[in-house]
């Protein structure tokens, strides 16, 4: 950030000229018109393809449907009964859990992970980050499908152990239940657990590990004091990436949930399709959304108090 | 905190060689954290595995024990216009929509670390929002929209629609990359006289291969794998995990997916190998302008 | 598009969005979308038919075939309410695939128009109930081609389920003794309906405490099914695994088991089992008018019929079908010669007043959020 302009008066009273020029000199001068002129076809994008739709949402969650008709009148009739429902709650608390659980072992497997990848390979760093993408590059209903295969009644693992004489009946509890969804969903999003834990473990400069073992630290003490706090970043960015989209998910439920294993994005998808009650679908949207925001706003404040503690 | 410190990236190799050279634990010990790598890459790899090994299964039914070899399902896949079809659409929209959203999350990610601006939070965390909203929400919304401007359902809005989650995606891999991002090299370019365009080229360009290159890869598997948008903005010509979906109605048609899964999971590894030789060229290449 | 049709359209003030899009075209304002556009646009245009997935194949339409020359388009839907939601966004086709219980709601959101049925040669051989079945006539319109029906029951594993000389039931969906070995259909048009069966209420009187008792059903199931299906691949596997003992399919389920060897077997539940029927509507905005009445009587030919019997194990629309297939073949499909034996029999999936339809579908919707 070297540039050296005054954000405040370079827009400053611009002289004789023609509008373009004048135009010109606004850009050169002022950085916050320059950054948003390089912004610009991004936001553009995204108030056409995003803001409309969320202020859609928005809208709609405070209407109410009967049959095919949308009454506009403003009603909080939705909100209410979320509110009025225990199941409704239920339902989201147990995604909020599912995804906590999602999180949590995706992050923990990918941690180590990603320290192999960071500083125990010497080649081909980048051959082992493709290793880790590609088999998210077939589908995912054909991955979550082979989970199937391989938890499933006649399954890999069954037809192991039973092989092996452990058991005689095929265990029932590894397929259609919340378990299930946890398990299919941490392979899901293994990549996008890896890569930012990586890249924050990636930037360490190493001579700070050096001087921690000048100081007389043991390995265990300078991974303590000096790796993990330096990569909690990409720890609270992995976290990140993967609760937020993992809440809303319905195809992975759908397919290895059974009736135990139903989310809230279940009950969001049937009020867009079969239940015909957009205005319900919007409000519980709007809900997921607050409660995905309170979440990763106390995980947030959580992290920065921990971080702040230890430095 | 802000969203800079969280922003994950796909490498930050550049810097790597050097280091590794003088790093403390970079000696060449696997032990556990060895062992841990290769448990994790069979947790990651053996359900995907299975595709393969059931493709050449005399059954349409994906059970053990298996039932016996065969070829067919690549033969029937080979014939069938519908997934081969089906493959070459998806092909057609993740390819521009990765190149599209690479290009804005760019610009972008300049934007946002290289200049101050007022309300850039809200801005950021505004075009992360494609990540947190229901796609189908987005979806339905965005049939009204295109259906009130007259565009007709195609392939091509199937790639609007696409736009925003893949930018998203590529703003956070290129952010991390571009973060640290010393502008003097830049200013020196410009005083040395070099235009604008040149000093991208020549000085700006081949920093940010990898994270590019990086971001176009994630950015067209999300394309590639995206269902729920593609259901709602597709004309005709199906993309193929809306296929492939369909085709889940048909039990016997099950192993012809399988095959063409099989197929395209080798076919990625022979494009992560052209990559992986081009990547090298790329480092090579920086090397030799001294950066 | 040929004249006739131009005008026609013209005088009814029934231009749609595509004519004015290649109006547009024609001015260059919509070139900038030209490039990723379909192949469309230089080949005559064709018959759009928005179907599922597996009703998308040249066998289905050889008459049209002959006529034009190309198939008819046909972009696939994962479901019918899928395309509904999207059709009434504004998607333009011609000809859509519902089931007979979706005409009346259809309709009265305006997507549907009537269909010209003296244009049909094949009409005549419909078998007359289907022709008039009740969800598809409005006064003497016809506002809906009948295709392909059939019945929802349940399939079971002869060897896994063991009936203890009980007759065949729904209430084998309610078996105790099979917990978690048990499936249904993720959609109420089969799942509350079939509920409604065993409940033994009267479906063309339903009251509030019907609606409830059918509601306490299936809260009650809920707790013994292993999964709800909303892929026929899912519980075939299922079936074929042995994970499931039964499950509620339609009638091409225990057809494909059996061609692969698995004991199954269709149960003749003693209360009657799900009869329905699908078929094709026209939108009320087809901009192929002319070519989508050659599409729909080319589907209903007795030549599909045949294929759609031996094929995929459906009843088919035209009587003279079944004389063109053998009668060992119709019994191995749960058929009969004469259609009405099976058509008669059981209990006809029909819409109810949109009230009471509105309020099983959110039923339903209530049923996901059960824990």
């Amino acid at each position: 950030m070297s540039e050296p302009t005054a954000v405040s008066t370079g827009s400053g009273v611009a002289p004789m000229g023609t509008p373009l020029r004048w135009w010109r000199r606004l850009i050169l001068r002022n950085e916050a018109v320059r950054g948003y002129t390089l912004l610009s076809p991004t936001l553009f994008l995204m108030t056409l393809a995003l803001g409309a739709p969320v202020f859609f949402l928005f809208l709609v969650s405070f209407f109410t449907q009967d049959l095919l008709e949308i009454s506009t009148d403003f009603s909080l009739e939705n909100y209410m009964s979320f509110l009025g429902k225990e199941n409704y709650q239920k339902l989201l608390w147990r995604s909020l859990k599912v995804s906590g659980f999602v999180t949590v072992l995706s992050v923990v497997l990918a941690y180590p992970m990603a320290y192999f990848i960071a500083f125990r390979v010497r080649k081909n760093k980048f051959a082992w980050l493709i290793l880790i993408t590609v088999p998210f590059w077939t589908s995912y209903l054909l991955r979550v499908f082979a989970w199937k295969i391989v938890l499933g009644h006649n399954g890999v693992i069954n037809s192991g152990l039973t092989e092996l004489g452990f058991i005689e009946e095929p265990l029932t509890f590894l397929l259609y239940n919340p378990f299930a969804v946890v398990l299919t969903l941490a392979h899901a999003w293994a990549a996008f657990a890896i890569m930012p834990i990586y890249v924050s473990l990636e930037k360490i400069d190493r001579s700070l590990l050096e001087a921690a073992r000048d100081l007389g630290d043991g390995p265990a003490m300078r991974f303590w004091r000096v790796t993990l706090p330096l990569s909690m970043a990409g720890v609270v960015a992995a976290s990140l990436l993967v609760f937020i989209p993992t809440v809303g998910d319905f195809v992975t439920p759908t397919m290895v949930g059974g009736p135990k294993g139903t989310l809230i994005g279940n009950l969001i998808q049937i009020q867009f399709g079969k239940a015909n009650n957009w205005p319900l679908g919007a409000a519980l949207s709007v809900i997921s959304l607050i409660a995905i925001t309170a979440v990763v706003c106390a995980f947030l404040w959580f992290t920065k108090r921990v971080r702040t503690q230890e430095l | 905190m802000t969203i800079r410190d969280t922003a994950p990236v796909a490498s930050g190799e550049a810097r790597t060689k050097t280091r590794a050279r003088r790093a403390p634990d970079a000696a060449p010990r696997i032990g556990a954290l060895g062992v841990f790598a290769v448990l994790y890459l069979a947790f990651i790899y053996a359900p995907v595995l299975f595709i393969p090994l059931f493709s050449f299964n005399d059954s349409t039914y994906i059970a053990f024990p298996l039932s016996g070899f065969t070829t067919e399902w690549y033969v029937t896949m080979s014939r069938s216009d519908g997934l081969v079809g089906a493959l070459t659409n998806s092909i057609k929209v993740a390819t521009p929509a990765a190149v599209v959203s690479t290009l804005l999350g760019t610009l972008a990610a300049k934007a946002v670390t290289r200049y101050r601006m007022p309300g850039m939070e809200a801005v950021v965390s505004f075009i992360m929002s494609p990540l947190v909203v229901p796609a189908i929400i987005v979806g339905v919304a965005l049939l009204i929209i295109v259906n009130a401007i007259g565009i007709e359902l195609s392939l091509f809005t199937v790639f609007l629609a696409h736009l925003p989650p893949c930018t998203a995606f590529a703003m956070w891999i290129m952010i991390s990359r571009l973060e640290g991002f010393d502008a003097a090299i830049e200013e020196a370019s410009r005083d040395l006289g070099e235009g604008p365009w040149m000093t991208f080229w020549r000085v700006t360009f081949p920093l940010i291969v990898p994270g590019v290159v990086a971001s176009l890869l994630l950015t067209f598997t999300i394309s590639f794998d995206e269902y729920v948008l593609a259901s709602f903005l597709g004309g005709s010509e199906p993309t193929l995990p809306i296929y492939i979906y369909s085709q889940l109605r048909f039990p016997w048609q099950l192993p012809n997916v399988l095959a063409l899964a099989t197929i395209l999971l080798f076919a990625s590894f022979a494009l992560v190998y052209i990559a992986m030789r081009f990547r090298n060229r790329g480092v090579q290449f920086k090397t030799t302008t001294g950066v | 598009m040929d004249i006739d049709d131009t005008i026609k359209r013209i005088r009814n003030r029934d231009i749609s969005r595509r004519d004015l899009n290649k109006a547009l075209a024609s001015v260059g304002l919509a070139t900038v979308a030209m490039p990723l556009t379909s192949r469309r646009g230089l080949a005559e245009e064709q018959a759009i038919y928005y179907t599922w997935s597996g009703y998308d194949i040249p066998e289905l339409w050889p008459s049209y075939l002959e006529m034009h020359g190309e198939p008819p388009e046909t972009p696939i839907f994962g479901d019918a309410e899928e395309s509904f939601v999207k059709v009434r966004a504004g998607y333009v086709v011609d000809v859509m695939h519902p089931c007979s219980n979706n005409v009346p709601r259809w309709r009265h959101a305006g997507v549907l128009q009537a269909i010209d049925v003296s244009r049909l040669s094949n009409w005549g051989d419909v078998v007359p109930a289907l022709k008039t079945v009740k969800d598809g006539v409005f006064g003497d319109e016809h506002w809906f081609i009948p295709f392909e029906w059939g019945q929802t029951s349940v399939t079971y594993r002869t060897d896994l389920f063991d009936l203890a000389g009980e007759e065949e039931s729904w209430g084998m969906l309610w078996d105790e003794r099979y917990a978690g070995r048990l499936s249904i259909i993720d959609a109420a048009e089969d799942s509350w309906w079939c509920a409604a069966i065993y409940a033994g209420i009267d479906t063309d009187n339903l009251t509030d405490a019907d609606i409830q008792k059918v509601f306490d059903l299936l809260v009650q199931q809920q707790k013994l099914l292993l999964f709800r299906q909303s892929d026929m691949t899912t519980v075939e596997q299922a079936l074929a695994s042995g994970e499931l003992a039964a499950a509620m399919t339609w009638n091409s389920s225990p057809l494909t088991l059996t061609r692969e060897g698995v004991p199954v077997k269709f149960a003749n539940v003693k209360e009657g089992a799900l009869t329905w029927v699908c078929g094709m509507v026209l939108t009320a905005d087809a901009p192929h008018y002319d070519k989508a009445h050659d599409l729909l009587n080319a589907m209903i030919a007795p030549e599909v019929g045949k294929f759609i019997i031996e094929d995929y194990g459906y009843g088919h629309s035209n009587s003279k079908a079944f004389q063109l297939v053998s009668d060992d073949e119709l019994f191995a499909r749960g058929l009969t010669s004469d259609p009405m034996e099976i058509l008669g029999a059981g209990t006809f999936l029909q819409a109810q007043t949109e009230d009471i339809e509105q309020k099983i579908n959110r039923d339903w919707g209530e049923l996901i959020a059960m824990i």
